[in-house]
């Protein structure tokens, strides 16, 4: 969870620099520089390159995004292996175990290999372990049972043909219902990948399908440099952040920027207008103008990030704490082990004593009697 | 609590990570500067200093709009006291004319004068600033002015302006939501479009000309009472650009004070107090250090050592 969440920020990137804010601000700008010399073909191709930057920079987030999903769906694939692997091996341990107490050993060694397989495994997903009176475990995975006995319920992967590389899920080969995860590191990926991110990219696509719509209807009314009018800024083929490009027609035709109402020269009064787009409050319920609303995704994702991170701290201390009274009561102490052992060779000696003066009298009665 | 040789190992190894991430963390602040660089440093700074970004950013950008407005309304003043001083020549010319002393040799002097003065205020109204006429209105590209000659003497029989957008008011927007013309349309000074002869400035000067030609004292005196109206125009114009940029100087001061006090706020919010970095960072090197030596000692004891 916490690396996935960090890997999100990342993407986001610094709050300083060549952010989306900050971009995002030179788009506007540029719009001003444009306003201040209305005829300028230099303010125009200015436009072109802040806009340019501007799509290229929500493209290349959104596939950051894009990128961490499916990063995680590898990841998801290969614990749904590892957890097969290991629930398979359990339940081969389990029937060593159950035939050495009936012929009357102590398993100890499969007992600890046991242990650490279902160590591994709770880390990598959330279970649950019951103790049979056979000395088997039965293994639950969420409230569906993985392990009973000597039989395992392999699991398979699913593919998701709406999510296409980034979906996926878990499911039981037997009845084929979906594994639903409840903890370990399985659980944080799935949150990340199903939650976390589709919810930060179904934002960020707002923020620039925002931009995109405010600045599009505005720009079809107005009059260009060279007379026409209708023309669109961005493309009309965008539908959100991903593919969030500029009209091809603008991008090669800067002179085809509109940025009066009236007339093909002087006025600038619609670049001013879209210049106040950044004003309008009509994100997050009419709440938020887009500036406003970016901010608040990051500084969510930042605050999810800084929550998690505390989270992690906290959990890292409690492992240390179980760990060290696992220790106390299972661990071994070579100082320990050395006292006893000392202790034994004592005995070892004052046993060895007794029996050489046992020998001495016995040679002593066999003397006598010869 | 028993301890075994594994608790303290692991003890260790939590503990000596534990230091090198704050290490790690005060070494990072020192080499940036900034105590705040992602989100997850602070939720609440971070908003606040993207915030402070996105102002400063932007009033940098009304601070150019304003020094570029205060530009092209300090040219139109410099053509606007031009005119008023040509029309104050015109205007004494006309005075002397309307005396009936002149005889028509000095009444053909001034009307060439008033002829000259003419030509002047053509090139005036057709003034460029940056490649654009600045009295077109929307006609930047275009001389908002052509004179009209007559055919046989060369004469300017009248001035005609372009058929559109002659008022057209361009604004600049100086701060958020307030937006101040950075204009003056032809149609405030040179031409009003009032049909009566005062509202066209050229008429005016035009009729001059040929009242003093012909000696139509008469009609010099009416020039004199319409040269007047002109005057005033210009004079007001004068004034209200002397108020635009009076305006304008004003936001100027007020943006950048604006923007010492946003950077201000930036820097506390963001900027990291470096000696007290320093101090924490030679104190986290020493706990450190000394836990390093203690695993050092500590580690390989045990009571085989000593059998």
């Amino acid at each position: 969870m916490r690396d996935g969440l960090m890997q999100v920020e990342e993407v986001f990137g610094e709050i300083n620099d060549h952010s989306l804010a900050s971009v995002m601000d030179e788009f506007f700008n540029a719009w001003q520089d444009l306003a201040n010399d209305a005829d300028s073909m230099t303010a125009r191709i200015n436009l072109v390159e802040r806009s340019e930057t501007l799509a290229n920079t929500f493209n290349s987030t959104a596939n950051g995004l894009n990128t961490i999903r499916e990063t995680l769906n590898i990841e998801l694939k290969n614990i749904m292996d590892q957890i097969n692997e290991y629930a398979t091996q359990i339940a081969d341990l389990n029937s060593q175990i159950s035939r050495s107490y009936t012929r009357g050993q102590d398993p100890n060694t499969l007992l600890d290999q046991r242990d650490v397989l279902i160590n591994n495994l709770s880390e990598i997903a959330g279970i649950r372990v019951e103790e049979q009176s056979t000395g088997k475990v039965n293994v639950y995975l969420g409230q569906d049972i993985l392990v009973e006995d000597d039989r395992t319920r392999e699991l398979k992967w699913e593919p998701d043909s709406d999510r296409g590389k980034a979906g996926g899920d878990m499911v039981f080969i037997d009845n084929g219902s979906t594994v639903n995860i409840t903890g370990g590191t399985a659980y944080g990926k799935i949150e990340v990948r199903d939650s976390i991110v589709p919810d930060a990219m179904g934002e960020l696509d707002e923020v620039a399908n925002f931009i995109m719509n405010r600045v599009n209807e505005l720009h079809v009314q107005g009059i260009a440099k060279d007379g026409t009018t209708g023309n669109y800024f961005w493309s009309s083929e965008s539908t959100g952040a991903l593919d969030m490009a500029l009209d091809t027609v603008i991008l090669d035709n800067p002179e085809k920027i509109a940025v009066s109402t009236e007339s093909d020269t002087g006025d600038n009064a619609l670049a001013n207008t879209i210049f106040n787009v950044q004003f309008e409050e009509s994100l997050n319920n009419n709440e938020s103008n887009v500036g406003d609303y970016y901010r608040g995704i990051v500084a969510r994702i930042g605050a999810m990030t800084q929550q998690a991170e505390t989270q992690y701290e906290a959990s890292v201390s409690a492992l240390e704490q179980s760990n060290a009274w696992r220790e106390h009561y299972s661990g071994v102490s070579l100082d320990e082990e050395m006292a006893e052992m000392i202790a034994l060779q004592r005995t070892f000696q004052a046993s060895a004593k007794y029996l050489n003066m046992v020998d001495d009298l016995l040679a002593a009665v066999i003397s006598i009697a010869n | 609590m028993r301890i075994t040789h594994n608790t303290r190992m692991n003890t260790m190894l939590v503990d000596l990570e534990r230091k090198q991430n704050e290490i790690y963390n005060s070494q990072r602040i020192l080499e940036t500067g900034k105590e705040v660089e992602k989100s997850s440093d602070d939720p609440a700074r971070a908003h606040q200093i993207m915030r402070l970004n996105d102002e400063i950013s932007r009033r940098d950008q009304y601070s150019e709009n304003v020094a570029d407005a205060i530009a092209n309304l300090g040219y139109a003043e410099n053509e606007m006291v031009q005119l008023q001083d040509i029309l104050q020549e015109a205007r004494a010319l006309a005075v002397q004319g309307a005396h009936g002393t002149y005889n028509e040799d000095d009444l053909e002097y001034l009307a060439s004068r008033v002829d000259q003065i003419l030509h002047e205020a053509v090139t005036i109204a057709n003034a460029r600033h940056e490649e654009s006429y600045i009295f077109g209105g929307f006609n930047t590209q275009e001389a908002p002015y052509e004179m009209v000659l007559d055919a046989t003497t060369g004469d300017i029989v009248m001035v005609q302006d372009l058929p559109s957008g002659m008022d057209g008011v361009i604004n600049r927007i100086i701060e958020e939501g307030v937006e101040l013309p950075v204009n003056i349309p032809g149609t405030d000074v040179f031409q009003t479009g009032d049909p009566a002869a005062e509202g066209d400035m050229f008429q005016v000067l035009i009729d001059l000309r040929d009242a003093l030609r012909d000696g139509d004292i008469d009609s010099v005196e009416t020039s004199i009472g319409d040269l007047d109206d002109s005057l005033d125009r210009v004079a007001n114009t004068v004034t209200k650009i002397g108020g635009y940029i009076n305006r304008l100087q004003n936001t100027e001061l007020k943006l950048e004070d604006q923007n010492i006090a946003s950077e201000e706020h930036r820097s506390e919010a963001q900027d990291a107090d470096m000696a007290y970095w320093i101090s924490e960072f030679q104190l986290q090197k020493i706990t450190l250090e000394s836990a390093m030596q203690l695993a050092s000692k500590i580690l390989p004891m045990s009571l085989v050592n000593f059998l």
